[in-house]
């Protein structure tokens, strides 16, 4: 996987009892000016990181992106309530 | 005691790499000749830190921009970005956090830790130390270096010793191995100017100072002699106080202009836009003042002051404004000015102040109205309410602070912190 680091649109689900927000489905332009509109097949693991001191939910999740089963990594940037396809 | 002192290493560059790397950069700036410096279009261009790669070009903190480029044309050179490094800094504190509830932020990457009472708990403090060490490194992304030893001043000296992400000790029974081989020059507290006339009577490492004779040392430099001696006898008695309790003795602001200020009305507004930040600050410490000084530096580098203690106590920014200005026509002799700066000191709790009979009219109708724009500003932001002397005008209606005012460099307060307990 690369860091992609790219803002995405995205619905996503905030629980009553859950600890963190859950992603739902999510859009983003790929290399090839395509949009791709993704739902979250599953969530594999969920890490809380502090880089540079950032808070933030690290999502490791696998979907199918064009016919392919992916895995890539979500990130939610706590402090600005932001979104990024981190990794894929 | 245990002491022990933590160290970010190149703290704004090693903050800005982890941040870059962080967000799909794909150098890390600590590998390669970079550094971090001001805007120079705003005459800020000075290296604030650099990358040890660039060190070995011979870079140096606090040279200008063009200076470093001339050494290494292929500098590669970040702004700063204050929220960032308050971001880490706090990031780090909590994780200090963990260890020992006694912990000093001495500055935005340095801290002392009081380890004392935590071995019970935490056991060896090397150990512990190593441990912090690699936590910071894993979860934060960047390195600290980590000195322990039995007082603040030996820690600090030992986490100075091999950079970078290191854990050092000078316990007592280490000095003479490990501090007395030190040029002069590294010993806490001995600048340039001490260290001169220290190797004029050929005093030239700490060991050279340790072992010389404290009255001689004291004649040649003063209470400061004595207190540099005692420093490189591995002598220190200060605790680690908590940020809470240090008590703050001033308030001041400075700005550097992007042009160089020539008549007497510039010179005015900018004193007015320091005045509304030091006004600001002082009443968000909740303290009026007695004493308003005033420092300015010309453009030739060349700086001077005036300062004037009144009869009274003020926290209004009108009032240090027309002070300010009466010292400004006092003692500026016409030059171009590169630096402003305004700051006020002698403070006491504003919950209680003695009026005078020669008290200006309308002082507790002005006092209502910093209160107002205070809260204003504290809730919709800094620049939604300005003076109107500065509409229209490209002059920033307050100035001064590295942060845009949210700053707690060191023992400040947070703006939402005060936002919170009015």
């Amino acid at each position: 996987m690369k860091i992609l680091a790219h803002p995405i649109d995205i619905i996503a689900v905030f629980k009553e009892a859950g600890r963190h927000p859950i992603p739902y489905r999510f859009k983003y332009t790929d290399t090839d000016g395509d949009i791709c509109d993704v739902v979250i097949g599953k969530i594999i693991s969920v890490d809380e990181k502090r880089m540079a001191g950032a808070r933030t939910y690290n999502y490791l999740c696998q979907s199918e992106i064009n016919g392919v089963e992916r895995q890539y990594v979500l990130k939610y940037n706590i402090q600005e309530c932001k979104w990024q396809l981190y990794k894929i | 005691m245990i002491i022990m002192h933590i160290d970010a290493n190149s703290a704004y560059l090693s903050w800005t790499a982890a941040d870059m790397l962080e967000n799909g950069y794909d150098i890390d700036i600590r590998n390669i000749p970079s550094a971090i410096a001001g805007d120079p279009d705003n005459r800020h261009g000075i290296i604030l830190t650099k990358s040890t790669p660039a060190k070995r070009y011979g870079i140096k903190t606090g040279e200008s921009l063009l200076e470093a480029r001339r050494k290494c044309p292929d500098l590669k050179v970040f702004p700063p970005d204050y929220d960032l490094y308050m971001r880490c800094s706090n990031a780090m504190y909590d994780i200090l956090c963990r260890y020992s509830p006694a912990i000093q932020r001495y500055s935005v990457d340095e801290c002392f830790l009081d380890y004392t009472r935590s071995t019970l708990k935490f056991g060896d403090p090397v150990k512990a130390a190593y441990e912090i060490k690699e936590a910071v490194k894993e979860e934060l992304g960047f390195t600290v270096n980590i000195g322990v030893s039995t007082n603040k001043l030996l820690a600090k000296m030992a986490s100075e010793l091999k950079k970078p992400d290191m854990v050092h000790t000078i316990f007592p029974c280490e000095i003479e191995k490990k501090m007395w081989p030190l040029d002069i020059s590294e010993l806490f507290m001995v600048g340039r100017a001490t260290a001169g006339k220290l190797k004029a009577v050929n005093i030239n490492t700490i060991g050279d100072l340790a072992n010389a004779d404290r009255a001689l040392i004291k004649a040649l430099l003063k209470s400061h002699g004595e207190l540099v001696w005692e420093y490189a006898n591995g002598m220190d008695g200060s605790p680690v106080v908590l940020n809470e309790a240090i008590v703050q003795k001033g308030v001041g602001n400075s700005i550097t202009v992007p042009y160089d200020v020539l008549d007497m009305k510039e010179a005015r507004e900018v004193l007015l836009a320091l005045s509304e930040r030091v006004g600001m600050r002082l009443r968000a410490i909740r303290c009026i003042s007695s004493l308003v000084s005033l420092h300015l530096r010309t453009s030739e580098l060349w700086g001077y002051g005036h300062q004037v203690q009144l009869q009274r106590y003020t926290d209004s920014t009108s009032d240090i404004y027309d002070i300010a200005c009466g010292l400004l026509e006092e003692c500026w002799k016409g030059e171009s000015l590169r630096q402003i700066g305004v700051s006020v000191s002698h403070l006491s709790g504003n919950a209680d102040r003695q009026l005078t009979i020669f008290d200006r009219e309308g002082l507790e109708k002005e006092e209502r109205l910093n209160k107002t724009v205070d809260a204003i500003r504290r809730e919709f932001g800094e620049r939604v309410i300005e003076r109107a002397v500065f509409a229209n005008t490209e002059t920033d209606p307050i100035q001064g602070g590295v942060n845009d005012g949210n700053y707690l460099m060191m023992g400040g307060y947070k703006n939402e912190d005060l936002g919170a307990s009015h």
